[in-house]
């Protein structure tokens, strides 16, 4: 079972959707937009600082993590010693640069940063929530509908590929690099086209039974409160505070 | 086929954002109501298929499959890859909100750029031109990630650039191998649903 809005309740979870897309919205492009790497650094901080405030689980924080370094990783390795610079240390032909190494820390915290800030805001929303925070944000409604249907199906899908996985295991089949290997899985993956597709013909026939005309109603409608605005406020002064102090 | 947060440069961002939004916009308007949730489907289907790994010496690859959505999507191609990244974005960390639109441009351009190789009369057998796709929409996607990397980074990046290019050898000849065998499949169990066209 794949899970979405994994947090459970914090006092982030009070505030208005909108304001936290907004929020992250904005300090993505703040983040973008910044060079200098003592605001980057103090806002992966304050990232870090709202991921515990919204009681991201470790277990969920850290496996993020691993997957953005696993890419840092190679940026550490490759950029600070491409030429360009003064030189900071050589050593059998090989030299590690000045504009190098500063522009591989300036990618490593924006990486962070927007990592930290995107999971404490964005992550933790729960999905319908999220995807009629969208609708209010004016993001096109089909878009959005796209995005609802597959948040509804990505588990049945999932669950029906692992119940032919389970069974072509059962008869003997193990993934190797081979001809075998590739057949045996278009075929699963041909199959699972075919399923989707006829799947997407019935709900829309039972849709249409129900008198479905092609838009689904929004649900949730939020208030803007109070707290919501002073959550946005904040969260502004400190991005504008941190730019102009560090 | 993700460019992390961080690595790129706000002007590069921003106009890959500018264009991903467009070409949605164009793949939005080419869906037909009635064919959402097909599309919707068709977005749950991609991303449970680049959750399977073929295992390639002692690493394994993932499917991306990007040029069988162009095959089968055509402009819709955009605002579904559009909502399958996001959804990645949220459930894994791969990629995030920056690089959202240069990721969309990343793997949306092969996916129309396969889905025009397919209709091409040359070669005639179908698997052959699933080889093609599956091949050409990685060639292209690392092509413009490397773009991508090198209008943000210049020089600096050339290193980097190549240990991507590197990485995705691997990911050329398994997924020419993939979507040929999967069109291959389809050709033969359910011929129609490669003359279907979700968007017009």
């Amino acid at each position: 079972m794949i899970a979405i809005g994994i947090a459970p309740p914090s006092l982030l979870s009070h505030v208005d959707p909108r304001v936290r897309l907004l929020c992250a919205l904005f300090a993505s492009v703040w983040i973008a937009a910044t060079p200098r790497l003592l605001p980057l650094a103090a806002l992966a901080g304050c990232g870090l600082l709202l991921a515990v405030i919204a009681r991201v689980p470790a277990r969920v924080l850290l496996r993020r993590l691993f997957v953005l370094n696993a890419f840092m990783a190679l940026v550490l390795v490759t950029l600070p010693l491409s030429p360009g610079g003064e030189v900071l240390w050589q050593f059998a032909g090989v030299g590690l640069y000045h504009d190098g190494l500063m522009h591989a820390l300036r990618i490593v915290l924006a990486g962070h940063a927007l990592t930290l800030l995107f999971v404490a805001l964005v992550v933790t929303l729960e999905p319908v929530t999220l995807a009629h925070a969208l609708l209010h944000l004016k993001v096109p409604d089909k878009l959005v509908r796209i995005l609802m249907f597959a948040i509804r199906y990505i588990d049945v899908l999932h669950d029906t590929r692992l119940r032919r996985e389970r069974a072509i295991r059962a008869r003997g089949f193990s993934a190797r690099c081979d001809r075998h290997t590739v057949r045996t899985t278009a075929h699963l993956v041909g199959s699972l086209v075919g399923d989707s597709l006829a799947r997407a013909q019935r709900i829309e026939q039972a849709m249409r039974a129900r008198g479905w005309r092609g838009g689904f109603p929004m649900l949730h409608h939020f208030h803007l409160r109070v707290s919501d605005l002073a959550f946005g406020l904040l969260f502004a002064a400190c991005l504008l505070s941190i730019g102009v102090i560090a | 086929m993700h460019i992390s947060e961080g690595v790129l440069s706000w002007p590069v961002l921003a106009g890959g954002a500018a264009i991903a939004a467009a070409a949605v916009g164009v793949g939005l308007r080419r869906l037909p109501d009635e064919r959402i949730p097909v599309a919707g489907l068709l977005c749950a289907l991609f991303f449970v298929a680049a959750l399977i790994h073929i295992p390639v010496g002692i690493a394994s690859v993932h499917l991306v499959l990007n040029g069988l959505c162009g095959v089968l999507l055509g402009w819709a191609a955009f605002p579904v890859i559009a909502a399958a990244l996001t959804l990645q974005a949220l459930l894994f960390g791969f990629g995030g909100l920056t690089t959202l639109g240069v990721n969309i441009m990343v793997m949306g351009v092969p996916a129309l750029i396969a889905a025009a190789a397919f209709r091409a009369p040359w070669p005639r057998s179908a698997a052959l031109r699933g080889a093609v796709c599956g091949a050409l929409a990685i060639v292209c996607g690392v092509l413009l990630m490397a773009l991508a990397l090198w209008l943000s980074g210049g020089a600096a990046f050339v290193s980097l650039i190549g240990m991507v290019m590197l990485a995705h050898l691997p990911v050329i000849a398994i997924e020419a191998a993939m979507t040929a065998a999967i069109v291959g499949s389809l050709q033969r169990a359910r011929p129609a649903l490669l003359q279907f066209r979700v968007s017009a």
